[in-house]
């Protein structure tokens, strides 16, 4: 089964539907229209540099440039999180992209392994349209993650020095503030997981079907994929947090006093 | 024992304190009153090692704070803040065991009897083990913040403010535990009755 081309109008008709959040996001005064605008104009544009860019990346197929192509990836996403996430200390960026690079590379090992047979992963069609959805999946997780801890132990210091004069070393103190914020981050995962199949199909799947895979071959990746991000993105939640430790408290044991802009 | 010499304290250039001297000794009990702003909790929290002084030192057991030091000297603190908090989110006996599953204190987890016994001792019933941790009043968290720091075996005790929450019979057991001790205390209070009973009180 072909899929039928969008028309370009008929895009920029569909994209109109976004007033709707914009109005909302005004008449409450949320702040969030000027970022959303940006975010979705972003969107566009990069995606169709993408997709101009992909077309030759394919075609090339060169293993440097395809890796050179991850470390941007890598790189962008790190400072998304980073300039997003409002940390005044430069060096919080390196936390941000060991805990991504540690989650991509548990999926690398995943998928070579056990999805992609004898296909090799570096292949351009397989490592980019692979590790960005993996990447884009763990944003969200990610940021939350390391945001929800650290704002904590800030906002709530006197319980934090309470800890550690009831005897807690660094990491015992920081404990109950991790928890909280692997609940934060993974809660709605949890929950949208659980709706999966029922309520709706994810995108990887639904691509697959409308492509004309069979529905139990397009299930078995799907269920790889979604462990896979998973388990990526707790392991990426939790290696930001614990390496941004080593950045983040002074001698102390208090955080540093200008962690937050 | 705590010697603070020549102590100083600025915030963004301002000077908070200066020159302040002070010799404590073992179970001596210390008041310090004066206006809000004075700097009267960032002494305690300059003791506890939380804050650094801009000149001067303080030396807890004839060791000045250090990095190296400020777990052992810490060990031997228990601080009370103006507002109680207690660890854990169930029941008393909960909060009251949650630092003895912190690594230093595994090996000292108090059996049931010894926590009943201290708990009398503060005027608390053992039937407030078993009571949620969101039911019970400020006083009773104060009182209950107090033993798990004899519990802890701390000797010198940081109190912000211990009075200023408390129902009267609760302020009566207070002072009545934190006086007869033998340990050492360094309290901030507005209270004219709990600075009545310091050794020694400074203005701030």
């Amino acid at each position: 089964m072909a899929i039928n081309d969008i028309d370009w109008l008929n895009l920029l008709l569909g994209s109109l539907i976004l007033i709707i959040p914009l109005l909302m996001f005004i008449y409450y005064k949320t702040g969030l229209a000027k970022p959303m605008v940006i975010s979705m104009l972003r969107m566009g544009v990069q995606l169709f540099l993408v997709g101009f860019y992909l077309k030759y990346i394919f075609e090339w197929n060169l293993l440097w440039l395809n890796i050179l192509w991850l470390i941007v990836m890598l790189n962008a996403s790190s400072m998304t999180i980073y300039k997003r996430s409002g940390f005044k200390v430069k060096q919080f960026y390196i936390p941000i992209l060991a805990g991504i690079i540690a989650g991509v590379a548990l999926n690398i090992i995943v998928f070579d392994l056990l999805i992609l047979g004898n296909q090799n992963f570096f292949n351009a069609r397989i490592l980019i349209p692979i590790a960005g959805m993996l990447i884009g999946n763990t944003l969200g997780a990610s940021y939350l993650g390391i945001k929800t801890c650290y704002s904590n132990i800030s906002k709530d210091e006197e319980r934090y020095k309470y800890a550690l004069m009831l005897g807690a070393n660094r990491q015992e103190a920081m404990f109950p503030y991790i928890a909280e914020s692997l609940k934060l981050a993974f809660n709605p995962t949890i929950i949208t997981n659980a709706s999966i199949g029922l309520i709706w199909l994810p995108g990887m799947m639904t691509g697959q079907i409308l492509g004309g895979s069979d529905p139990l071959v397009a299930i078995k990746y799907q269920i790889l994929i979604i462990v896979a991000i998973f388990a990526g993105s707790a392991i990426t939640v939790l290696t930001s947090i614990l390496v941004a430790e080593k950045f983040a408290f002074g001698k102390n044991d208090l955080l540093k006093p200008n962690l937050f802009n | 024992m705590i010697e603070i010499i020549n102590l100083e304290l600025k915030f963004n250039e301002k000077v908070i304190f200066s020159d302040l001297n002070l010799k404590i000794e073992r179970g001596e009990k210390i008041g310090i009153k004066g206006e809000s702003g004075k700097g009267k909790t960032s002494l305690l929290n300059l003791i506890m090692g939380f804050i650094s002084p801009n000149i001067g030192k303080i030396l807890i057991d004839k060791s000045e704070i250090s990095h190296n030091n400020i777990i052992s000297i810490r060990n031997k603190m228990a601080y009370l803040p103006q507002n109680i908090l207690l660890m854990g989110d169930k029941n008393v006996l909960d909060a009251i065991e949650y630092p003895f599953h912190y690594s230093i204190n595994k090996k000292n987890k108090p059996k049931e009897g010894k926590i009943i016994a201290e708990l009398e001792k503060i005027n608390l019933k053992p039937e407030i083990l078993s009571t949620s941790i969101s039911k019970i009043s400020g006083g009773e968290k104060q009182r209950i913040a107090l033993v798990i720091a004899k519990l802890l075996g701390r000797e010198i005790f940081l109190l912000d403010e211990p009075t200023s929450a408390l129902d009267e019979i609760s302020r009566k057991s207070v002072m009545k535990y934190v006086f007869e001790s033998n340990d050492t205390v360094v309290s901030v209070s507005h209270d004219n009755e709990w600075l009545n009973k310091c050794s020694k009180i400074i203005n701030f």
